[in-house]
């Protein structure tokens, strides 16, 4: 819980910018115009130009033309350079010296400490100014070295300029608003251990309470804000991990969200470990769905007889979820062909280290279109343990019945046949569509209803569904609630886990409230051309970036004419 | 994690020759992929202040020994049982330079296991963990005690603890931390069940193995690591918590059971003075009389296999002021979530 909003007067705001350049100036020594030696070999390392003397100067410059430096600027398996800078340049005193830097107790040395952006490391190297050569390189993997003033600054400029700051703090502490608020401010240490960047904490201090704005210097924004109390014995856990998933937690896992756009409304919120539930959706007014989620995901890998993982989604703590979110869902414009057609809901799930091997991520998309019809995707980004996989996400959508109920019927090439009992049914060569590519048919008594189009691939990153379509009849304890694990990892046939509530003998449908499982099965593909269901690393302008090709299954609804 | 069951089984000479070396890769390339993305040449993580130099606590875990059956086992001197093998669910002893993993056919009856310990006749002493799934590991089967008998390996339930509350879909836990005591012939087991995002009901129990009995130390705090010392003032129990990094301790009287309230004695990211979020999920004493604690990120959620780099936390308690010191941090790849016991 954090505290009410503070408004405070206007008079104390010139301090707090007294305070930020105080403390971006921190550490400055006389100030000289550096020239640092640019090459081919280090022009993708930025060098300290401010505060630096001409010693200083000049042991960054024999630090950045050593090769010993170089090589960890640099990715080890392409070269392809990464995105990296000095962050200090400070003299070795007696007590710095070690076995590696012996030569340090008799000539004049200086560290020079430079951070690898791309892979969160830090580097000192010893430079040996009588030698002009670097002694020794060691490093420090996820840590981050004390922060140039210019990064300070700026630091301080995202986090007094972002909305949620402000939001939090109840007035502008941005230093050309002429209020001056009870404010003071501190630098402390943060990390941002899911993405791995640089990441620091602006502190606004105010009575008693303390704002934390965590900034990524990577990627340059505000990750999140913290309210603590001063005096918290142990404030220090405020982290990245920690802010976003509380954040999550606090705002999907804890709430339900309802959702009004161009003719549709829904209720939607995260579950412990059936990913993002829908609940309540309406069209025009009328009722369409009861609600609709992705129980699980079963991975299973063909070359290792039963090796695979079945996934939950959902709530990134205090849950049963092994796949956490760690943002909220994401509204936007559905387009086709230049033209916005509806919207889309999204939730994305991941692992903190995803694309790394046996890292996952996934997500759900909810398609709603202008028109009426619907779309329930399950989306799976790769990259997973091999790439022999086969993802297949057990969904559960429940519609809401017309009064009177559903009939349930699938095309046999000629006409509708109706179903009278519970049953399974595979989508594979010999299925029928009709051609408009409708495999099945939910036909209310008043002649409402939905045509069921499965992927064949026609939707994006969709190369057929070959699902597994089980109807079984409503029953509340069989999913209403948040459903562990209901199936294993790596059946390769119908035992996806629905089967379990299709009762023996099959239970009649003749009541007409039915919930549709749905179990695409999508195989994953990294040979270079034909990726699918796949993720890769590549360095790109100094950074790694995340290349990732998507697999997508799931079901239309189209409202029948 | 799907059912896999490529290791030998015990009782087999032959089968004692099994190799699985693969599993050991895999589990060396889990550990490394949750390394920091790209590709560092070398990296050290560690970060380390002034060693001190007297010892103030002693740990009472010396009388533990190895199963009896393991003298039937060819087993080098790097052989080590494991809850988190790749590869395999439940306990198994893994023997690296024999390219070996070793498995009874009971081990794996209560699906993935978490912490383990050993005992001074031999057997170990388990409990169910969850990993990726809760389909080997029902949350109401989580607060179950297991033994694998040291003469027979055959692991059987010993007892099943009472919670708080029962399990509910915010937290599929239930014990998640053991240990032992020698001199009180002591099991100490640290439970989750129950607790909720609102309400902590945690609780620690003793087990007297010499009259099998389960009394409860503490309850109304959520704790994971465990860890019996001896120190200046006394014997305590160390916990550490799941909902922070800090770390407490409890008196404990001559029988082990609880002897006055509980204190807190530091928190792991003030200590080591980083911003960790780490939990205290393991605590044991070094050889330099240091507290040992394997700190690991904890939400309440399942994780995958090696999606966890633990840090290994050496912190020294002034035998004089009471006051403890930072020694060291070092992340450790989670090879085997248990080989430190």
């Amino acid at each position: 819980m954090r505290p009410m909003k503070h408004h405070f007067p206007r008079r104390w705001f010139l301090l707090f910018i007294l305070a930020l350049l105080l403390l971006a100036g921190c550490g400055s020594r006389t100030p000289e115009d550096v020239h640092p030696t640019v090459t081919a070999d280090n022009a993708h390392v930025q060098p300290l130009t401010e505060d630096l003397d001409s010693d200083q100067a000049t042991a960054q410059n024999i630090a950045l033309a050593s090769d010993q430096v170089l090589l960890f600027t640099r990715d080890i398996s392409s070269g392809a350079p990464l995105r990296s800078a000095v962050f200090g340049v400070y003299p070795v005193l007696p007590g710095d010296v070690t076995e590696n830097t012996a030569a340090c107790a008799n000539d004049t040395c200086y560290r020079v400490d430079l951070y690898n952006f791309a892979t969160n490391t830090t580097y000192h190297a010893w430079v040996d100014m009588k030698q002009g050569k670097v002694l020794h390189v060691n490093s420090q993997e996820g840590t981050q070295p004390d922060l140039p003033p210019y990064l300070v600054k700026r630091a301080i400029e995202i986090a007094s300029t972002a909305p949620e700051v402000i939001d939090a703090l109840g007035f502008n502490p941005a230093p050309d608003d002429p209020t001056m608020p009870n404010v003071k401010t501190a630098l402390n240490q943060t990390t941002c251990e899911r993405s791995r960047h640089l990441c620091v904490a602006p502190t606004f201090l105010i009575d008693n309470s303390a704002l934390w704005a965590i900034v990524d210097l990577t990627d340059e924004k505000l990750v999140g804000v913290r309210w603590t109390y001063l005096g918290e014995s142990a404030p220090a856990g405020i982290t990245q991990l920690a802010v976003e998933s509380e954040d999550v937690f606090e705002k999907y896992c804890q709430q339900t969200t309802s959702l009004e756009r161009n003719g549709w409304s829904m209720d939607y919120d995260l579950t412990s470990s059936d990913g993002l539930r829908l609940s309540d959706v309406s069209f025009d007014g009328k009722p369409v769905l009861q609600s609709a989620k992705n129980v699980d995901w079963h991975v299973s890998y063909s070359g290792t007889d039963g090796f695979g993982y079945s996934d939950a989604i959902g709530c990134p703590i205090f849950s049963q979820a092994a796949v956490g979110a760690y943002s909220g869902p994401v509204v936007d414009d559905l387009v086709q062909d230049g033209e916005v057609v509806g919207f889309t809901l999204t939730q994305d799930f991941y692992h903190p280290d995803w694309p790394q091997p046996c890292n996952y991520r996934y997500q759900q998309r909810y398609e709603f279109y202008n028109d009426g019809r619907f779309r329930v995707v399950a989306i799976n980004l790769g990259r997973g343990c091999g790439d022999n996989g086969t993802y297949r996400p057990v969904l559960r959508i429940h519609l809401t019945p017309p009064e009177g109920g559903f009939t349930f019927a699938e095309w046999d090439g000629v006409a509708w046949q109706d179903w009278t009992v519970e049953g399974w049914q595979l989508q594979d060569e010999s299925t029928k569509f009709t051609p408009e590519g409708y495999q099945y048919r939910l036909l209310g008594a008043d002649g409402s209803g939905f045509y069921l189009e499965p992927g064949q691939g026609q939707f994006p990153d969709n190369r057929g569904d070959n699902a597994l379509v089980y109807v079984t009849t409503y029953n509340p304890d069989e999913g209403d609630a948040d459903m562990v694990t209901i199936g294993p990892c790596c059946n390769e046939d119908y035992q996806q886990g629905p089967e379990k509530f299709i009762n023996d003998p099959p239970e009649s449908l003749a009541e007409g409230d039915i919930v549709i499982w749905y179990v695409g099965q999508m195989h994953n593909d990294a040979t270079p051309g034909s990726e699918f269901c796949w993720a890769d690393s590549v360095v790109e302008n100094g950074e790694y970036v995340n290349r990732v090709f998507p697999c997508a299954a799931g079901p239309m609804f189209v409202p029948l004419p | 994690m799907a059912p896999y069951r490529t290791g030998k089984k015990l009782g087999d000479d032959r089968s004692l020759l099994g190799i699985v070396a693969a599993l050991l890769i895999v589990a060396a390339v889990a550990g490394a992929c949750t390394s920091a993305a790209g590709n560092v040449p070398t990296a050290q993580a560690t970060a380390t202040t002034a060693k001190p130099s007297q010892p103030t606590l002693r740990g009472t875990m010396a009388c533990r020994r190895l199963p009896a059956f393991t003298s039937q086992l060819d087993l080098s001197d790097s052989a080590f049982f494991g809850t988190n093998v790749a590869g395999h669910t439940g306990l198994a002893i893994a023997d690296p330079p024999a390219n070996s993993v070793l498995q009874d056919d009971t081990w794996d009856d209560a699906g993935n296991l978490g912490p383990y310990v050993l005992d001074g006749l031999g057997n170990v002493w388990t409990a169910p963990v969850p990993l990726t799934s809760l389909e080997m590991n029902p949350a109401e089967q989580q607060n179950k005690i297991y033994r694998v008998d040291t003469n027979t390996a055959k692991m059987v339930e010993y007892v099943e603890l009472l919670p708080a509350r029962p399990p509910s879909e915010f937290n599929p836990f239930g014990i998640v931390g053991l240990t032992y005591d020698c001199e009180t012939n002591s099991l100490y087991a640290a439970s989750l069940m129950g607790s909720t995002p609102t309400e902590e009901v945690g609780r620690i129990f003793r087990v007297d193995l010499d009259d099998n009995t389960a009394t409860l130390v503490m309850e109304g705090k959520d704790a994971m690591g465990l860890g019996v010392a001896e120190g200046p003032d006394g014997k305590r129990l160390y916990y550490g918590l799941a909902r922070s990094g800090d770390v407490w301790s409890l008196p404990l009287d001559a029988a082990g059971d609880a002897a006055g309230d509980s204190r807190l004695e530091f928190s792991l990211a003030a200590l080591s003075g980083t911003a960790t979020s780490d939990r205290a999920q393991r605590i044991s004493v070094d050889d330099d009389g240091n507290l040992e604690i394997k700190g690991v990120e904890f939400t309440y959620s399942l994780r995958i296999s090696g999606q966890t780099v633990p840090t290994i936390y050496v912190v020294h308690l002034d035998g004089e002021t009471g006051k403890w010191t930072f020694v060291s941090a070092e992340k450790q790849p989670d090879l085997s979530q248990e080989a430190q016991q």
